[in-house]
């Protein structure tokens, strides 16, 4: 064990040393906190219980939980910022069990999340799954998508140590709709996705992470597999002028990584603020086996938000982003990420209670600039050739909604629209040629997408049924210059007809989810949606780079139709006060003009790219099938321990799908067309169990998770996806509430130092290698909070 | 009631949809062609790196390696008709070091009649004689210099001759690819890269055609037809070609090269056909 983590273990115990224990009282008093205008759940309330100068601080379900207490008069105080301090008295008889649903009214907005919610439907009929700040520190993790790889039937493609791309029920890239605070979209850099839009939002910014499963809510922009929506911090309004400052210190062993995170917030009713930083500085890990995985990365960044509320129910808050990379490798892949660098700015105005019948109206604008630069210098044909790729990434555009109250009904109707541009280049020197020539190829010409969409949302209670219905209508328009790649002196090595490169399409979405509340304990769902979107940047334009799963390069097809998910999702919940809560989700999605790559005989095209098989070119196949399930269950959290389970499982298979029969020198001797192939990178099942507890008066608070994942062995024949093994992991983690201006969080990752390594993990570029996932981790991190 | 119908629909459609994979059957019309490719001195095996042969200039000579891409393969039937051999790949890459690059296990379908003769390009024609069209070994490795016309070589003969007069031999490197022609009308025996202007370029490619058998593919059946490169044409008939005279390296000296190109017709010639 190194020095490092021997300190930060030492500082752990004590901490622990200084709390103390209460183990002669039984009275409890518990209860839930909610916004009585949105009917959600208000987390981080801090309730103080006295006598006894009792704290705690309130969960993502708004939950608060006080043990072990005398018979006798206290007074409750809640306290948040952007509401009023509530109280409330309560008399407790001896072993009395006295439980509370409290609604806090706030005067003035609180401005966190900004988005327009649902007063009907606190559950929706689809899967919905969301992710607090809370739950992000308590983990420390190191971006988003390595985060979003613990949630139910979420995965994530590692090509890296850091920047792992999401797969949500095997649903991945542009089939997700990734986005940062409702509305401002982010378009990579890289064309292999080393940095996939998540990467790019800060997760020591996060506020919450919201992952709507299905072509279900179109108000996010078009919907086929998943909607992730990345709320980060807000300004907060506060009634006369306070601060914030809220500071983050951690280190991960294993890794020798050290993270920094500073934010300020603060202002008065009319005025406010929110400025935060970070930094972080990750080497490689070793993997369970011992050996020394690439993985360094260095990353940074700075966010300043400025807000201004003229009257009561109007906001306007203007934000800037910056956030920068270096030296990130992906061992992977066939370049490494020399440079980030990301500008995300932004304009929100917000109105609330305009009318009797308009309750809200929101409008964004956003630009989102990314500037890529990788290389592959680090590599060991790189004494061969020298390639270095630079990309000038856009997304701009706007969002708006407006919220109507319509009696027992709301209607959501609004507009949204983007534009995506690309442009950027490889360079080639060729050092071991005499005159090092040197060899210049467009990955993309000036392309660029708009979509400009309409979309309504309309949600109803009928006695025990909700309703809801989405729609949304698309124009999508798609163009680059020429798609030529020339060789100094000599002729094109490809070239797509200019006549054909535009293209429009016209796109209608649109799905109804029901909910039935059978009882006041038990309720189902079923969804049917159908969601479409048009082929994305990578799938139209790209020309000629290795870029996909496996080692081909691969050619975008500007003429391919847009893909179709059919799917429809039944769901059922049960839940008690005193047994916890089920949850079993199934789906069954058909996807129709399903794209994927078709490879291309070397005589119509032949590879750009080293160490490559061959060529293939995107297309639409006819159609693929996903289906799958997810349970789920968690102890209640009145006791002080307690269980979380959950597995999930998808099956993904392609209608056809051609295979080709090599030789033994790997000369393609013939095809097959092949039926019901598996899909690639669809994950395993998995379990996952997870045994918590809240102690010594909510001050401490261990986890400790064990992992399952089964072997993949239905994998993609025309892939030629290898088979993976299963595994068993366990972390652990504990939380420490030294006062209520230090929290400690640390653990250990991968417990036994398994060597492992995730069905989805790319293998090392160039071999048969797997990716391993680090070997044991350990983890502090110390949060000071002054409010 | 209503909800437990629909729950059970749903597993119904999740177990229908758990379905086993199936191959489907291939209709074949055609048959199969293997071209195996072989190398002799005088009609037998070469025995590399040994100096035992000597060309019809008297030059006593030995061989290393042979590397060579032919193209645009052709199958011609007694009406004339032909059939292209260019589903899969136009090119094909053969190399006395790798065992693997001796057959070519055709991809196309061919159709089934008798065919009597075999047509292809030796090396690259303009079109398809582009730098960096190859990006892996071995292909790449016989990429032709830039200032030398670029593109690759169509062979490489790498070998061994004794001068005349002399104890120790030297070595050749009969190369074929682009040619150049200069502004001072001069040729060079070797390889520099301080040469003046170059004026034009020539393509050395050319056509070979194999008449010598005639063959025949029939309906689902695989039939292998050996090319025979015979080394020892490439220094005779039409042109004696003397090492002595042309010296070991022909890369720039477009003279030699038309000579080797002239002679390449009679190179090769079908043999065994299983």
């Amino acid at each position: 064990m190194r020095k490092q983590e021997q300190k930060w273990l030492l500082l752990i115990f004590i901490a622990l040393l200084m709390g103390n224990v209460d183990i002669l009282a039984q009275g409890r008093i518990l209860g839930y906190i909610y916004n009585s205008k949105t009917q959600e759940p208000v987390n981080e309330a801090i309730v103080k219980l006295n006598p006894g100068n009792k704290r705690f601080y309130s969960t993502n379900q708004g939950f608060f939980y006080f043990d072990k207490l005398k018979a006798g008069n206290y007074q409750l105080l809640i306290t948040h910022v952007g509401y009023p301090d509530t109280t409330i008295k309560v008399e407790l008889d001896k072993n009395e069990i006295k439980e509370f649903n409290i609604q806090v009214v706030s005067e003035y907005e609180h401005l966190e999340a900004v988005e327009i919610q649902s007063r009907f439907i606190k559950r929706p009929p689809y899967l919905q799954a969301k992710v607090s700040r809370e739950v992000i520190e308590k983990r420390s993790v190191s971006d988003v998508g390595t985060q979003l790889r613990s949630t139910a039937n979420i995965s994530g493609i590692r090509k890296g140590g850091t920047s792992i791309d999401p797969v949500v029920r095997g649903f991945k890239f542009s089939q997700l709709n990734v986005q940062a605070n409702t509305g401002q979209k982010i378009e990579g850099g890289c064309p292999n996705r080393m940095d996939p839009a998540t990467s790019h939002i800060e997760i020591e910014d996060i506020e919450s992470i919201e992952v709507y499963k299905g072509p279900y809510t179109f108000r996010y922009g078009p919907a086929l597999g998943a909607v992730i929506n990345l709320n980060t911090t807000q300004p907060v309004v506060y009634d006369t002028f306070g601060v914030r400052l809220r500071a983050l210190k951690g280190f991960i062993g294993n890794w020798n990584g050290e993270k920094d995170y500073l934010a300020v917030n603060g202002g008065n009713r009319y005025w406010y603020f929110n400025f935060s930083g970070s930094n972080k500085d990750f080497g490689n890990y070793e993997a369970g086996n011992g050996k020394t995985v690439r993985s360094e990365y260095k990353k940074y960044h700075y966010r300043g938000q400025v807000g201004f509320t003229p009257s009561q129910n109007h906001s306007f808050i203007f934000s800037y982003n910056h956030s920068g990379g270096n030296d990130i490798a992906f061992p992977a892949l066939p370049m490494d990420e020399r440079s980030d660098q990301t500008n995300l700015i932004s304009f929100d105005y917000k109105a609330r209670n305009i009318t009797k019948v308009i309750g809200g109206f929101s409008m964004k604008l956003y630009h989102s600039g990314v500037n890529h630069e990788m290389d592959n210098k680090s590599r060991p044909f790189s004494d061969t050739v020298v390639a270095v790729s630079e990309i000038e990434a856009m997304n701009r555009g706007l969002r708006s909604e407006i919220q109507l109250e319509l009696r027992s009904s709301q209607l959501i109707i609004g507009v949204d629209y983007e534009n995506i541009s690309k442009d950027g280049e490889r360079v080639k020197n060729m050092i071991r040629q005499p005159g090092l020539p040197v060899k210049r190829e467009d990955l993309w010409n000036n392309a660029f997408i708009t979509n400009l969409g309409l979309f309504g949302e309309f949600e109803t209670k009928v006695g025990r049924y909700n309703l809801v219905l989405s729609t949304r209508a698309d124009i999508n328009q798609a163009q680059s210059d020429d798609m030529r790649i020339t060789a100094p002196g000599m002729g094109e090595i490809y070239h797509y007809a200019s006549d054909s490169i535009e293209t429009m399409h016209t796109n209608f979405s649109l799905s109804a989810g029901l909910t039935r509340q059978f009882s006041d304990h038990i309720s189902g769902s079923v969804s049917i949606g159908r969601g479409i979107r048009s082929p994305d940047m990578v799938e139209r334009f790209i020309m000629l780079l290795p870029i996909g799963y496996d080692d081909f390069d691969y050619l975008g097809d500007p003429q391919l139709k847009p893909e179709e998910n059919h799917q429809m999702d039944l769901t059922f919940n049960y839940r008690q006060k005193k047994w916890g809560q089920v949850k079993v989700n199934t789906f069954y999605s058909v996807v129709r003009n399903f794209i994927t790559g078709k490879r291309l005989p070397p005589a119509q095209q032949m590879p750009l790219s080293k160490d490559v098989i061959g060529v293939k070119r995107f297309y639409n196949a006819d159609w693929a099938n996903m289906t799958g399930f997810e349970l789920s269950y968690g102890s209640p959290l009145i006791y002080n321990t307690g269980i979380r389970f959950q597995s999930s499982y998808t099956y993904g298979f392609i209608k056809e799908a051609p295979v080709y029969i090599t030789n033994d020198a790997g000369e393609v001797v013939d095809e097959e067309i092949i039926e019901n192939d598996a899909l690639p990178e669809i994950p395993p099942f998995e379990g996952r169990l997870t045994f918590h507890g809240n102690y010594i008066g909510n001050k401490l608070k261990p986890e400790l998770t064990l992992r399952a994942v089964s072997a993949q062995n239905h994998v993609s024949e025309s892939y030629n996806e290898p088979a993976t093994p299963g595994f068993f992991t366990a972390d652990f983690r504990l939380t420490y509430l030294h006062r209520t201006m230090l929290t400690v969080n640390g653990g250990i990752r991968n417990i036994f130092d398994k060597t492992y390594y995730e069905h989805l993990n790319r293998n090392i570029i160039g071999t048969s290698r797997p990716f391993y996932e680090p070997g044991r981790s350990f983890y502090i991190n110390l949060v000071i909070d002054i409010k | 009631m209503k909800f437990r119908i629909v729950v059970l629909f749903s597993v119904a459609i999740i177990l229908f949809a758990a379905c086993s994979k199936s191959h489907k059957a291939k209709i074949v019309e055609s048959g199969n062609i293997v071209l195996n490719f072989n190398h002799k001195i005088v009609n037998k095996p070469i025995w590399y790196d040994t100096l035992i042969y000597v060309n019809e200039a008297g030059n006593p000579y030995l061989i290393n390696e042979i590397q060579y891409f032919i193209s645009e393969v052709a199958l011609f039937d007694q009406n004339g008709d032909s059939v292209a051999i260019n589903q899969w790949k136009d090119i094909h890459y053969v190399d006395t070091d790798i065992k693997t690059t001796w057959r070519w296990e055709v991809f196309d379908k061919i159709p089934a009649r008798t065919y009597n003769m075999i047509k292809f390009t030796f090396g690259l024609n303009e079109e398809k004689n582009q730098s960096y069209r190859f990006v892996n070994p071995p292909e790449n490795n016989m990429f032709w210099p830039e200032y030398l016309g670029g593109g690759y070589h169509y062979l490489k003969l790498n070998g061994k001759w004794l001068p005349e007069g002399e104890e120790r031999e030297m070595p050749f490197d009969f190369h074929l690819g682009i040619g150049q022609i200069y502004e001072d009308d001069t040729t060079y025996s070797d390889t520099t890269y301080d040469i003046p202007a170059i004026k034009e370029f020539v393509h050395n490619y050319f056509t070979v055609e194999l008449d010598q058998k005639q063959f025949t593919i029939n309906r689902n059946e695989s039939t292998k037809v050996e090319i025979v490169m015979n080394v020892e044409r490439w220094f005779t008939g039409p042109n004696v070609f003397n090492f002595d005279v042309w010296k070991g390296y022909i890369m720039q000296n477009q003279q030699a090269m038309e000579i080797a190109r002239e002679n390449g017709h009679n190179v090769f010639t079908i043999g065994e056909i299983e």
